[in-house]
């Protein structure tokens, strides 16, 4: 990549951070399309994130919805010194949390998730990999749940993670420890790993 | 069996993203039917009554100007008014595609539209072109600076890695 002919005083870059500061002071402004991109910008990874969440695509529909509604009705308060990616994972991570905490148990592991990319005919042996991992991950403590999510399906950083949560980034890193600890030894359960 | 911390690392990070239902419409469509959007703005209040004055105002001095040219009679002209065009309405100069993602320029005199879909960061010659606009749809748009001749390039990346450039000309 040759950037010979920009020196780097000349270059102005626009970052989706820009992209969302803007969105954001328009919405407040009153334009609702405004609030319609953000939707558009951030649905796909926060829906991934309460679907793992809440393991299931009806509950994690509604949860996203509610997430986007409550971003809507509180984006007057959000601080706009901080990312907006962070602030709306945060609003869709405690509603997935206050989702778990009003859900039946019974209810929990009824409907399992579905492997988005397996097929049962073809790829048996990684459907039923995925599926103990999915359960595994289902058993966790939301709290420890939220963290590998974050950090391995979202690929976020220890520090954006931290930031989302709202925790300490040495916590956040003690927790995926224990988390992904309690993982293997469910996993080592079920009869997967090296002899 | 024993599981090492790396197997299940691998296992974890092969879960790939998945598509997403559009809640656009469906989020949008219960903000506008709870009636959200005055909530929304209401801190903004005091500033739309002090436009809205304003707009009053301009009206009433537009009303008195239109009396007296009414009461005095001139030869007609007959004008045109001009509405501005919408950006995406301006017609494309450029347009390149790569794995998924459009970098599309369009372009109205001195002014540059530029698109990406997805939206991603886009970066230009600050020397010849200025920002003057970004729409929420992360539409940029650029001025020609006084004095820019020949041509630009405008440029595409995400996570800090070009993806798509295009060149366009000031001609």
């Amino acid at each position: 990549m040759s950037y010979s002919n920009f020196s780097s005083s000349d270059l102005y870059l626009v970052k989706e951070d820009e992209l969302d500061r803007v969105a954001v002071e328009r919405c407040l402004e009153g334009d609702l399309d405004a609030f319609g991109s953000l939707i558009e910008r951030y649905q796909r990874p926060v829906f991934n994130t309460v679907l793992h969440m809440v393991g299931d695509a009806e509950d994690a529909r509604e949860v996203c919805q509610q997430a986007f509604m409550k971003a809507f009705e509180h984006l007057s308060s959000y601080d706009r010194d901080r990312k907006f990616f962070s602030w709306i994972y945060r609003v869709a991570v405690n509603e997935s949390i206050n989702f778990l905490k009003a859900r039946k148990p019974h209810e929990s592991l009824n409907e399992k998730l579905e492997h988005p990319r397996a097929n049962p005919a073809e790829h048996f042996e990684e459907l039923e990999q995925w599926t103990h991992l999915h359960e595994a991950i289902m058993k966790l403590d939301p709290n420890y749940k939220a963290v590998v999510i974050l950090r391995h399906f979202i690929h976020l950083s220890y520090r954006e993670v931290a930031d989302i949560l709202n925790l300490p980034e040495k916590t956040v890193k003690s927790r995926l420890f224990t988390a992904r600890q309690m993982l293997r030894e469910a996993l080592e359960a079920r009869g997967h790993g090296h002899d | 069996m024993v599981m090492t911390d790396d197997d299940l690392t691998r296992q974890l990070e092969s879960v790939p993203l998945i598509e997403s239902p559009d809640f656009r419409e469906a989020v949008m469509g219960r903000i506008r039917s709870s009636g959200h959007p005055k909530a929304a703005v209401l801190h903004f209040s005091r500033r739309r009554v002090i436009v809205g004055l304003a707009w009053a105002a301009a009206v009433v001095i537009a009303l008195g100007f239109a009396l007296e040219r009414a009461s005095s009679p001139r030869p007609q002209t007959v004008g045109a008014t001009m509405a501005p065009v919408p950006v995406e309405e301006w017609p494309a100069v450029t347009s390149v595609r790569g794995q998924g993602e459009t970098l599309t320029v369009r372009r109205s005199g001195d002014l540059f539209a530029v698109e990406s879909a997805p939206p991603a960061s886009i970066e230009w010659d600050r020397a010849k072109l200025s920002m003057i606009e970004i729409y929420p749809s992360g539409t940029v748009v650029l001025q020609r600076r006084r004095g820019a001749e020949g041509s630009s390039e405008i440029r595409l990346s995400v996570a800090g890695r070009e993806i798509l450039k295009t060149t366009i000309s000031f001609d």
